[in-house]
């Protein structure tokens, strides 16, 4: 694995191309940060951004099809196409759709080169409200119908908490202070309770609310300077534990996992509190605010500090797209919910093209403008994903809107639009008489695109509970979804998406 | 307008519990939990549907055919598989922090000087969620939340690293371990430390040491020779992460007698005092309590008995009871109601009783301090809570909702016109909605689910895909109707008939909770286009073979507390909150019986809360191992 390094002149450098007038990191970075070079061995980056409800219109979500160039025959009956990106630029203004514009100085050629807007991957039956179907957890649902609620036990891992844990993602945890970082809203991450045995309940992983608490986490004050006067009692508290779990006191099969469990933590606390993250240098911590978009905007600065230096190469970011536009009501049922209303779409349209521009766009930019080798920037180390909740019917996960930037080390091809749907009679999802769309390639199999992008083989999520053998995530595909996929699609699941791998 | 279609229940609510019991299924499509909206926190998405899943594994609940029949199903040899040590929740280890400092220091100030200076740390602690899962998709009791993350470990640890330290102060460490432990005299420093160990890890353990587990503890202490405040720090914090500090370790003692299940046991003393000290006070046991248990006089059936009163007449008692009558109704749920002031709808809608940022809480704290009422000073039963007249506003914002003088917290409360608000669901914390709409459809769900216990099926795929036009000149309640009521569509089996009645029997209160007897008509700048008449008769079907009519609320709380529904399913819910999880549908009978005809024959609130600690299983424990679990 290459070696990278990082200086404070190559800090300032990249902090030169931040958009939107800001400084890099205003509030985390101090004068004599980055004072001294250091190494470290990043590897691939992942950070997923997630909105909830979607509802958003195709038209206004994904660029104009006159984009499409190619075509191939992906599984006979299914044919697939893509095309380069190409921005359009109205005075200072730039976009590839309605909702994917920003500032034409921030979404530029460059940048637009290094994206991928992904149309066509479905959660295949009636799931609603998640929020565990974005990372792979679609057990996380609501309930809000039969095919959602029948699932609803059966809970799996989520791909950051498998990457977390994974041999394979993280062949180094030098300077990793944290394996993954979830922040902004619940319910997104899950993984077992004994992480390292992948073992025990699946259990939610809490996101850290504040951007305080996600930097004590990620930037945590680490061992004194001077030499310890006294062994530290991690160990010996283990061992309290052990002494516990194999004594001949009476303990049920539960208690021995509750004990197990908590020995699992405290080895990877012990191994946190060895662990120095001299890349980051001498952070200073951003402060606390009750305002939601600040901070999100907050939490978005610690995320990018954290993956510039290594101190972890996972975050997943829950981001509320009401916050983003004006509205004294209930945005899920007044607006979300009355989607396929002009003035409700007009809204949704309004929040999502502001969760872009001024969340993901800007993370991206941020980390873009971060150069870490010559030529190659830490975005291109990373692969960022957006995902929403639904497709342009909210309950409806058909065409999850799916953007990502950044190659992921190398491992995408990037700058194109790419349309998994199949576009005939056949490929239409009806319910009845009424006709949804057109459906397309499996969520699953962008989860498991994402696996293999970071590492992780298949090996070693295939045969995970409640997976099916193909992709990542329960394999349930419901009726109306099923006599529209052409053999192939699901066999498919595990492969990498196609046009994607550079 | 805040509305959204539910259907496909085709009729069918379950009336006769046996085989899916009142809210025993999961129950919750309604996506209230976790949805990322606005700053991360769970929206209410509350009205998506109601539904619920029907029957799931039998609910312990004697039917038998007749939905009538709202009793449990008692077998005292059905098995309870799967237990394990419940954790301490977040307000159990503040708790126990505190007492224990307090008891260690023998000075409750210091106590709370050393629990202040930890604030930091305790509030990074993960927070308790109230725990969402299939039963109870809204999110249930904090207690059930078990999970232990990295946070949790992680947290607890650099609190016990920050107190130990700040516990180790000179003057701190005399007080906690004696003179001994400063005195500068080395002859006695093993002693010092031994007894140390003996006596205040027996309270952080909550039970006595052992000789074992004395020398693991100066294992801590390690080889130091003399007196070594850090020395003592790393046994305390060494103590402050033992499994028997943050966790309920129970071993049990003998095996129970007659038909129990096989691999169920007593709890020994010193357990069945941390089980009675966490239930009651969410705490350590107190010296009385502790005493009772070194002596063995607890567990002796008189002796037991009179601790169980003892600590239940404890003030400490009535927190932990609020916290579950918080859970219970789910009051978090209420929006802030002031996001929406500066909207000219919403001011043209609230008038002079404009929501300022506290009026959230306090019709959170009416609700609960009318429970705190009913329980402790009138000693009432359900049917008094669901339908007494009395009021709580200890604000002016809330009695003028009301038009009510403002209640001093410790009088006579005041009190509505006979039958013109009665009881707990038609109080303001059940009709706001931080909006100028009602939500008629959320408040049956509410009764239907948590009053009541009853499950309601999903919702058809995208019902809410096509709502028909609306026009400005409908009530709320004539909205919901055209929604979800067209004859013939899929919604109107669970709208028409198990829904939207029991919501329409409030709309004369409106979106603040304020009584009126029509309805204001807005337009969407805030100008008034007219007023609607109102309409709160409905056919509630308590059960579903019953069509009485109701008039309003007067007529609803009746049905209600005429059914032994509401006693049963509050039996359910005090059951999930005292045992920190769901109810086994076969093994849990008995104590759900126990507690639902401690309330539901005459009894009281306080009848039902003490009879748990009573119950047998209460003092007992499964150690019987799922299949699935670890060897």
């Amino acid at each position: 694995m290459k070696k990278v390094v990082i200086s404070r002149r190559q800090f300032l450098r990249g902090s030169g191309g931040v958009a939107l007038g800001l400084p890099f990191l205003p509030s985390l970075v101090p004068g004599k940060a980055w004072a001294q070079e250091v190494s470290f061995d990043p590897g691939p980056r992942f950070l997923m951004m997630c909105t909830g409800h979607g509802g958003v219109l195709e038209s206004s979500m994904f660029p104009d099809e006159s984009m499409m160039g190619e075509s191939m025959t992906l599984y006979p009956g299914l044919d697939i196409r893509r095309g380069d990106l190409m921005r359009t630029v109205n005075g200072d203004r730039a976009q590839l759709s309605t909702v994917l514009s920003g500032s034409a100085d921030v979404l530029t050629d460059q940048l637009v080169g290094k994206m991928n807007v992904l149309w066509g991957l479905d959660i295949p039956f009636y799931i609603a409200h998640h929020t565990g179907g974005h990372l792979g957890n679609f057990a996380r649902n609501d309930g809000n119908g039969p095919d959602g609620r029948g699932i609803q036990q059966q809970h799996m891992p989520t791909i950051d908490q498998l990457m977390a844990w994974s041999p394979s993602f993280y062949t180094s945890l030098t300077g990793v202070t944290e394996r993954a970082l979830i922040v902004g809203g619940n319910g997104l991450s899950w993984g077992y309770s004994n992480p390292s045995a992948a073992s025990g309940n699946i259990q939610e992983v809490a996101a850290l609310r504040d951007a305080p608490n996600a930097f004590d986490r990620v930037f945590p004050a680490g061992p004194p300077t001077s030499e310890p006067t006294r062994p530290p009692i991690v160990d010996r508290v283990i061992e309290g534990y052990r002494s516990l779990r194999q004594g001949n006191r009476r303990l049920s099969g539960a208690d021995r996992q509750r004990l197990d469990d908590h020995m699992d933590r405290l080895a990877e606390l012990q191994r946190r509190l060895t662990t120095v993250n001299a890349a980051c240098g001498d952070v200073t911590a951003p402060g606390f605010t009750q305002d939601p978009i600040e901070r999100t905007r907050l939490l978005g600065e610690v995320v990018t500090a954290a993956l510039t230096c290594g101190a972890t190469r996972i975050a997943v970011m829950g981001v509320g797209e009401d916050q983003y536009v004006p509205f004294a009501g209930d945005w899920h049922q007044q607006v979300a919910h009355q989607w396929q209303l002009d003035g409700p779409q007009a809204q949704l349209v309004e929040a999502n093209q502001a969760v872009f521009e001024r969340v993901f766009l800007d993370l991206a930019s941020r980390l873009d403008g971060i150069e870490e080798a010559p030529g190659q920037t830490v975005l291109d180390g990373t692969l960022m994903a957006w995902t929403q909740e639904s497709g342009e019917m909210t309950h409806e996960a058909r065409s999850i809107p799916t953007v990502t930037f950044g190659s992921g080390g190398g491992f995408f091809r990037t700058g194109q639009f790419v349309d998994y749907r199949n576009r005939t009679d056949r490929g239409t999802r009806r319910n009845g008489q009424r006709v949804f769309g057109y459906t397309g390639l499996l969520y699953n199999q962008f989860l498991a695109t994402c696996l293999q992008s970071m590492g992780v083989p298949q090996s070693e999520w295939q045969s995970i509970a409640n997976n099916g053998a193909t992709g990542y995530g329960v394999p349930l595909v419901n009726d109306q979804y099923s006599v529209t996929h052409v053999s192939g699609v699901v066999d498919g699941a595990s492969d990498v998406l196609p046009f994607l791998q550079a | 307008m805040a509305l959204l279609l539910l259907g496909g229940c085709g009729g069918a609510i379950d009336g006769n519990p046996n085989g899916a019991g009142p809210g025993q299924g999961p129950d919750g499509n309604d996506g209230s939990e976790s949805a990322i909206v606005g700053d991360g926190t769970p929206s209410d998405r509350s009205d998506d549907a109601a539904g619920g899943q029907g029957p799931t594994d039998g609910s312990g609940l004697d039917g038998q055919g007749n939905p009538r029949d709202v009793g449990f199903i008692c077998d005292p040899s059905a098995a309870l598989e799967g237990q394990s040590f419940r954790r301490l929740t977040q307000r159990q280890y503040r708790n126990t922090l505190e007492d224990l400092l307090a008891q260690g220091l023998g000075d409750a100030g210091q106590a709370r000087a050393v629990m202040d200076a930890l604030q930091s740390r305790l509030a990074a602690l993960p927070p308790d969620e109230r725990f969402r899962s299939a039963e109870d998709l809204h999110g249930s009791y904090r207690r059930l939340d078990q999970a232990v993350g990295q946070g949790h470990t992680e947290g607890w640890y650099r609190v016990s690293v920050d107190a130990a330290v700040l516990l180790t102060e000179p003057a701190r460490l005399t007080q906690l371990a004696g003179t001994c432990a400063t005195d500068g005299v080395a002859d006695n420093d093993d002693a010092c430390l031994d007894a140390f160990i003996d006596d205040f890890g027996a309270r952080v353990l909550r039970r006595p040491v052992d000789a074992e587990e004395r020398a693991f503890y100066r294992g801590f202490y390690g080889t130091t020779v003399g007196e070594d405040p850090a020395g003592y720090a790393d046994v305390i914090a060494g103590m402050l992460n033992a499994p028997q500090f943050l966790y309920m370790v129970e071993h049990g003692q003998d095996d129970v007698a007659g038909d129990a299940p096989p691999e169920t046991f007593e709890l020994s003393a010193f357990e069945l005092a941390s089980r009675l000290s966490y239930h009651f006070w969410d705490s350590m046991p107190d010296d009385t309590l502790w005493e009772a248990a070194a002596s063995g006089a607890l567990l002796d059936d008189a002796e037991y008995e009179a601790q169980v009163e003892r600590l239940f007449a404890d003030p400490r008692t009535r927190a932990t009871v609020r916290e579950f009558h918080r859970d219970w109704l789910k009051l978090e749920d209420l929006v802030e109601l002031d996001t929406n002031v500066g909207f000219p709808v919403f001011e043209t809608f609230a008038g002079d009783d404009l929501p300022g940022p506290d009026l959230r809480e306090q019709m959170i704290d009416e609700a609960l301090d009318m429970l705190d009422h009913h329980v402790w000073e009138q000693s009432s039963d359900l049917t008094s809570v669901l339908t007494s007249d009395q009021a709580y506003p200890r604000s002016a914002a809330l009695a003028a909702i009301y038009e009510l003088p403002v209640w001093d917290g410790a009088g006579e409360p005041p009190a509505f016109a006979a039958d013109a608000r009665p009881g707990l669901l038609s109080r303001a914390a059940f009709l706001a909605t931080g909006s100028a709409s009602t939500r008629p459809i959320m408040k049956g769900v509410f009764i239907r689910r948590n009053i009541l216990c009853d499950t309601i099926p999903p919702p058809p795929d995208n019902a809410a895909a096509n709502p028909p036009d609306l026009s400005e000149d409908l009530s709320t309640r004539e909205v919901v109707e055209e929604l979800t009521e067209q004859d013939g569509s899929v919604c109107a089996g669970c709208h028409a008939t198990n829904i939207n009645p029991l919501g329409f029997a409030t709309e004369g209160f409106d979106a603040l909770g304020r009584a009126r007897t029509e309805q204001m008509l807005l337009t969407e700048e805030g100008a008034v286009v007219g007023m609607a008449q109102l309409d709160t008769s409905s056919v509630p079907r308590i059960f579903p073979d019953d069509e009485t009519v109701s008039e309003g609320p007067a007529d609803l709380m009746g049905l209600i507390a005429d059914s032994g529904k509401a006693e049963a399913c509050l039996a359910r819910h005090y059951f999930r909150f005292s045992f920190g999880r769901f109810e086994d549908a076969g093994a849990d009978g008995c104590v759900l019986e126990t507690l639902r005809t401690a309330i539901a024959q005459g009894g009281s609130f306080q009848d039902m809360l003490l009879a748990v600690a009573l119950t047998p299983e209460f003092r007992q424990r499964s150690f019987a191992t799922a299949s699935q679990e670890a060897p």
